[in-house]
């Protein structure tokens, strides 16, 4: 498509009535490019978005002059005082602008039925504090670090590798010293990890749980106290021992 | 050609106890239903002493002081996580998975060209190893016969624990058919199975055989379904998706005899606001709340009194408050003085999507609507993170006098910090 584009300038021959809002603004934008949406590739594009901001850059111009209605001094096709705005749009547009311009001159203000109307996007008191809602509205200055926020460290990920596979124990006593387990401290405690040699586990021994030191070397099972003041735990025939779980971490309070 | 299976935890309540409590292992062990009224669950032990499904625990007494039998309270707390960590274990081993109950998942199992017995002997493993639950598999080209499957994997022990009759030839399936009682076929309830041997259908293969128009004549289209499913055409799809639920019910009874008005229309309250809080988790409205009560039928001294009332409701809703309220209504008008009451209960019925509630004539103001639900969506919140009960209507009462008998629970090993598994050391 050729990049020529026609300047059309759209001065204060618009007449809008003041409280004429935003969102009856759309209704009529949408109600006229609806006419036109097959025919035309600009607006076939066009989002709700878009047509808002459409809407409002024309309000800028539309509106600082609408005193419509009654009698109004100074009336009539302004000569300098009033600046005019020049606009650019494709030429593909230009005559769907500016019917709907037309449009816009001619048709009375429609009224909707209460239950009709649309969710109030902005509601503003007067037209001029109407925000270009393209933008995300940012109050203050953007924070630098804005590229960098991350999650929050979260423990579960951290120190839980098979969730369905974790269970927490609370230690009852001290034959695990030697290995930083004290009375009172919780584990976290995996049942999906392969016990293996010298692991740390949690065992069923008798009927009972219990953590220990796993050994297993040449055939040889123990579970290992790391505490001289207790013994380790050897198998006799007939004797069945489980191992539980492994631990994996130790949670202790500071 | 669709293949399912079933994996179902072995005893599961008492499974669940055991893998916190490795003494009860070997061990007849009982866990009680809600109150401790009846045996909701058996170890394998206790079923070999002849302990029935049901039977109340009174009953038992004597049985029990003689073999040692463990009677324990249910832990439904306990049960309910131990069974999310079986689905979500069993959910890595398909693509497609129905959660059945708390202790039964369907599996998905179509294009696995793999020795489906071996695949079924790593799932059981893995799950035996990760949350320490013994479970058996049955599969099957259908619903109906992969659960059958894990019938006959339960019962018959050469199986190991997994059976495939997707493996079998039509010759061997129907000589282990024949000899399954009809009552144990997935569809087939007491009722309907009194009918079929009535007809002289007694076996599974019976039932198999049968004409289809036959069955028709008799019975509904369900058993039609279960006939067409038994002979190997899959009717019945997987539901990954539950259906939300058509009605919720909280009922129970009472840790002991309950006289006063007071104490009843607490226990409603507790119970609506139990359901309440279901209902709006499954983002349902209701408009109509059924309440019943009723004395103990066990005591026949008693003067026995059983009345339910439903209490329909001009607007779909589900505020607690507004549901307490027709629920105390519905009490008012069906209590009678000098009943001993033992069973209070709470239905909410007629229950809608919370999208398509139809507004009434007399609306509620849009701003009453908005704070009530606000309240509701608060105390969910409060609850959530603060724990069950957290925050209560008061006239659920504080004391709870009649509040049910669980003399021998277990701890909350897995959602109660204060309550963790205690391990010697």
């Amino acid at each position: 498509m050729s990049a020529v584009k026609k300047r059309f300038a759209v001065g204060d021959s618009l007449l809008f009535s003041r409280d004429l809002k935003l969102p009856v603004w759309l209704k009529h934008a949408w109600l006229f490019l609806s006419d036109y949406k097959n025919g035309n590739k600009f607006l076939t594009s066009l989002s709700a978005y878009s047509i808002l901001d459409f809407c409002v850059i024309y309000q800028d111009i539309l509106m600082g002059k609408s005193n419509w209605g009654g009698q109004r001094s100074g009336a009539g096709r302004k000569r300098v005082a009033e600046p005019t705005v020049t606009v650019r749009v494709p030429v593909s547009s230009k005559e769907t602008i500016m019917k709907l311009v037309r449009h816009m001159k001619t048709a009375s203000s429609v009224r909707f039925p209460p239950y009709l109307e649309p969710l109030l996007l902005v509601q503003q008191s007067a037209p001029q504090f109407i925000p270009r809602m393209s933008y995300s509205v940012r109050a203050g200055f953007p924070s630098p670090a804005d590229d960098y926020v991350e999650k929050r460290i979260d423990l579960n990920e951290e120190l839980i590798q098979h969730r369905e596979a974790t269970f927490f124990l609370r230690v009852r006593g001290h034959s695990m010293i030697g290995a930083g387990i004290d009375d009172g401290d919780e584990l976290i405690v995996d049942r999906a990890i392969i016990p293996e040699h010298n692991r740390i586990v949690v065992a069923a021994v008798d009927g009972e749980l219990t953590v220990k030191r796993f050994y297993h070397r040449h055939g040889v099972v123990k579970l290992l106290a790391e505490n001289p003041q207790y013994p380790d735990i050897e198998f006799k025939n007939e004797q069945e021992m489980v191992i539980w779980g492994v631990v994996t971490k130790i949670i202790k309070s500071a | 050609m669709s293949t399912f299976a079933l994996v179902d935890g072995n005893n599961f309540y008492v499974s669940c106890e055991r893998v916190f409590n490795p003494q009860l292992e070997k061990r007849p062990v009982v866990v009680l239903s809600n109150n401790d009224g009846c045996a909701v669950a058996r170890s394998q032990e206790a079923k070999a002493l002849g302990v029935k499904m049901g039977a109340p625990w009174f009953q038992m007494q004597a049985l029990a002081r003689k073999h040692g039998i463990v009677a324990l309270s249910s832990n439904y707390t306990l049960y309910a996580d131990m069974s999310n960590r079986m689905m979500a274990v069993l959910e890595k081993f398909s693509p497609s998975q129905e959660v059945y109950s708390i202790d039964e998942c369907f599996l998905g199992l179509d294009g696995f060209h793999t020795d489906l017995t071996a695949y079924g002997q790593a799932i059981r493993q893995q799950v035996k190893c990760w949350t320490g639950l013994p479970t058996c598999i049955g599969i099957g080209p259908t619903k109906t016969l992969a659960k059958l499957a894990n019938h006959i994997a339960k019962k018959q022990r050469e199986w190991a624990g997994v059976c495939d009759l997707g493996k079998l030839s039509e010759h061997a399936l129907n000589d282990l058919l024949e000899r399954i009682d009809v009552g144990e076929v997935w569809g087939v309830g007491r009722r309907i199975r009194e009918k079929l041997v009535r007809l002289g259908i007694n076996t599974a293969l019976d039932l198999k055989r049968a004409e289809v128009a036959f069955i028709g004549d008799y019975f509904s289209v369900v058993t039609q379904r279960t006939v067409v499913e038994l002979q190997g055409v899959s009717l019945l799809q997987l539901e990954e998706v539950a259906p939300a639920r058509q009605q919720i019910m909280c009922s129970r009874s009472f840790g002991l005899p309950v006289t006063q008005l007071t104490d009843l229309q607490q226990a409603i309250i507790s119970y609506t606001t139990r359901a309440a809080e279901k209902l709006r988790r499954q983002s349902s409205l209701c408009r109509a709340v059924h309440i019943s009560i009723r004395t103990n039928p066990f005591r026949q001294k008693d003067a026995q009194y059983s009345p339910g009332l439903t209490v329909t409701l001009p607007k779909a809703t589900c505020d607690t408050l507004k549901l307490a309220q027709a629920g105390l209504w519905g009490l008012q008008r069906i209590y009678r003085p000098g009943c001993r009451y033992a069973k209070a209960g709470v239905i909410l019925l007629d229950l809608v999507p919370a999208e398509i509630r139809q507004t009434s004539l007399f609306t509620d103001h849009e701003t009453d609507k908005k704070n009530a639900q606000q309240l509701m969506q608060t105390m969910d919140a409060i609850n959530q993170r603060m724990g069950k009960d957290a925050v209560f209507l008061a006239g659920a009462g504080v004391e709870k006098r009649w509040h049910m008998k669980q003399g021998n629970k277990t701890p909350r090993y897995t959602t109660e910090w204060k309550e963790l598994v205690v391990v010697q050391c």
